[in-house]
């Protein structure tokens, strides 16, 4: 039985359904059904993705725990026992990480916990000090410290947390410190949209340039992807429905969004290939010219609800199903093209 | 529901079947049987949840069309445009062929869309004339068994599904039609749930048709699981009845040991030393913890086991909301919750520690 790589089975997964389906339909016995599932998950694969399930819950639990402690405030604890509990914990969880190596999970679980553990202790630190410091400060600050082990971490889940805590400080920085005029507020929807773009477009260079399996889950792009197109759609329908002033702020956060929503649009168009993420452009791109339809339509035929909202469910069926064609004509390119 | 992902193809497996004389080397019957269970005739996921999402507010439109355009105030009239609703549906549905064409795209949108609004208006209609929420019920129960073998779409078959899980659940626990008896009801209806799972999932001849209900039974599930998480007490104020968790936690459990055991390949794989481990190690989870968080731990497992992401992804998703609500609802200070999650914790980090004192995880990378 050849089957060359293009062959129709050669590109079926094989997985516990097919064994099952297989056995269940009389084509293999039970011994060659229990020789499939050894063959396709083999026991030690279930110890290890056991293993590390326990090692990702535990620590979460662990960390989750070391900060309600430090939140209750525990009086009877001197504050250099807080300071120093913390920072021992720090140091352990770096020697670790160093002793297990960043290429192994526990390595890159430790270091995550020891840039948890950082917030935790500028936390505790402001509280003992009552320095008065704005909350945009520790996350800034915590933002700084971990960018370096961030750097080096070659952990996804380690570059999410950095890029979460890093969004926090520049919404807090904003409302917090910078105290735009309200003609300038509306440029926080800019500002997280370009971090979040140069952390997407830095992921894709990167794996261009080099393959790093560590960085290449679907899940990390399509959530840093969510995060350029919340901020980039957000101003452009609060624009359309009038909810905020048409300041000028807002229409350069609009205008730069809808540049970004095309920008990602050919990313994944023509460059990365990704039909979940141009799913995800699709969508709110739907969703900006349903809310155009709305405010266009709710002018154009006020009084008239029959007329507006025939329209508007016509529209709707409309957009999306044109959004739906396209993204199949898509898929069918790019299966062509891999033929 | 979802493509699945492994490193082996179909062909690796035959291969390696035959090579070891569990099948014959090049046959075609068997090759083709293993391409026609593969045939993916549906749409991707993600272009099913925007199909989805257009569908809704596409059906927002239409109800605010009939309610406000038309001024109907008779529950019959609602219910009879219901109807005509679904109807045009399936029509729509049968013209509208494979999808692949603009024609065919629009009215599978416009089928969908037909068809939510036509159950949400039959539904409308049928509590207005009856005046209770077991009304919704039957009436979705009545749309789904009239809809699921004509109308052939996978998010359909879900939503209705699903939709008629929660109406049992929610008048279960919040109408007064059985004050004194919720807990007995909410518990058989769990049981039932788990049972119909337990089948539906390990039941290979189950026809693909029926996978929809396989997942909104596991979203029920979930359902349940969140509002026991959060709340025990239901009913009006000095006819409050108390659920406990008690029985789910027994329920949820044994479907976890029967999930490793079919993960692993049946009954008699249990008594090797690892499995014989993780059974206890359920065991002690349902003593110590609470339903949710054994629900998401089986998820992930059969998720994992099975290879469909949206499982393992559910679980994975919840567990944190489940151990959220658990230490949340412990009626313990701030200072002895600390003490509950680092234990926890480090019993699990104990196990894992375990497994690798004992070489029981022997991958390269951990």
């Amino acid at each position: 039985m050849e089957q060359t790589p293009d062959s129709p089975l050669a590109q079926i997964p094989a997985n516990r359904r097919l064994v099952d389906e297989l056995h269940a339909h009389g084509k293999i016995s039970p011994e060659a059904k229990v020789y499939a599932l050894d063959f396709l998950y083999p026991a030690d694969q279930w110890g290890l993705w056991i293993s590390r399930l326990f090692l990702a819950v535990g620590t979460a639990l662990v960390l989750s725990g070391v900060v309600y402690f430090f939140a209750f405030n525990w009086a009877k604890i001197e504050p250099i026992i807080k300071l120093a509990s913390l920072q021992l914990a720090m140091l352990l969880c770096l020697g670790g990480a160093y002793y297990y190596k960043l290429e192994r999970i526990s390595g890159q679980i430790l270091l995550l916990s020891a840039s948890v553990l950082t917030g935790v202790f500028m936390a505790v630190f402001g509280q003992i000090y009552q320095t008065g410091a704005d909350a945009y400060q520790l996350f800034m600050m915590w933002s700084v410290l971990t960018f370096g082990w961030t750097v080096i971490s070659n952990f996804a889940a380690q570059w999410v947390f950095w890029l979460a805590i890093t969004n926090i400080f520049l919404v807090l920085w904003w409302d917090q410190a910078a105290l735009p005029e309200p003609d300038m507020a509306g440029m926080i929807f800019f500002f997280v949209m370009l971090l979040n773009t140069v952390a997407l477009v830095l992921r894709e260079v990167y794996l261009n340039w080099k393959k790093a399996e560590w960085l290449d889950r679907r899940w990390v792009r399509l959530l840093i992807v969510l995060a350029v197109l919340v901020p980039a759609t957000w101003p452009v329908v609060m624009l359309i429905f009038e909810t905020v002033s048409d300041s000028f702020s807002m229409k350069l956060s609009a205008a730069t969004g809808l540049v970004g929503l095309g920008g990602l649009y050919a990313l994944y168009r023509f460059k990365v290939r990704d039909m979940w993420s141009l799913a995800a452009i699709a969508l709110f791109l739907c969703i900006v010219l349903e809310a155009a339809a709305v405010r266009l339509l709710g002018e154009a035929l006020q009084g008239a609800e029959i007329a507006m909202f025939l329209l508007m469910g016509l529209a709707t069926i409309g957009i999306f199903s044109a959004a739906v064609i396209y993204l199949r004509r898509v898929i069918a390119i790019i299966e062509a093209d891999h033929v | 529901m979802s493509r699945y992902s492994s490193a082996y193809s179909a062909s690796d497996l035959l291969t390696v079947l035959s090579d070891n004389a569990f099948v014959e080397k090049g046959d075609k019957e068997l090759e083709a049987f293993v391409v026609e269970q593969q045939q993916e005739l549906e749409l991707p996921l993600y272009l099913r949840a925007l199909v989805g999402v257009g569908a809704f507010f596409a059906s927002l439109c239409f109800i605010s069309l009939i309610v406000t355009g038309f001024s109907i105030r008779d529950e019959e009239s609602f219910i009879a445009l219901g109807v005509m609703f679904a109807l045009l549906a399936l029509v729509a549905q049968k013209f509208a062929g494979n999808g692949r064409t603009v024609k065919s795209s629009f009215l599978i949108q416009s089928s969908f869309a037909l068809m939510a609004t036509g159950k949400s208006l039959f539904v409308f209609g049928v509590v207005e004339v009856f005046e209770t929420g077991w009304a919704a019920t039957g009436a979705i129960l009545i749309l789904t068994l009239a809809t699921y073998h004509v109308y052939r779409m996978s998010v359909d078959r879900f939503l209705s599904s699903f939709a008629l899980l929660l109406s049992i659940l929610l008048n279960l626990l919040l109408g007064d039609d059985f004050s004194g008896s919720k807990e007995f009801l909410f518990n058989g209806f769990l049981l039932i749930q788990v049972v119909l799972t337990v089948f539906l999932i390990s039941n290979a001849k189950i026809k693909k048709d029926y996978r929809p209900i396989e997942y909104s039974l596991l979203f029920s599930l979930c359902a349940a699981a969140i509002t026991l998480a959060s709340q025990h007490e239901f009913g009006y104020w000095g006819h409050e009845e108390f659920i406990r968790p008690v029985f789910a936690d027994i329920l949820f459990t044994a479907a976890l040991v029967v999930s490793i055991g079919w993960v692993a390949g049946g009954v008699s794989k249990l008594k090797s030393e690892p499995l014989m481990l993780a059974c206890l190690a359920a065991v002690a989870l349902g003593v110590v913890s609470a339903p949710g968080i054994i629900l998401s731990v089986a998820l992930m497992i059969l998720g994992y086991g099975k290879h469909e992401k949206i499982m393992t992804a559910m679980g994975a998703l919840l567990l944190p909301l489940f151990l959220f609500f658990y230490y949340y609802n412990l009626e313990v200070s701030l200072l002895q919750k600390s003490g509950v999650l680092v234990g926890s914790g480090v019993t699990l980090l104990a196990g894992r520690f375990y497994l690798r004192f004992r070489n029981l995880d022997k991958g390269e990378e951990a």
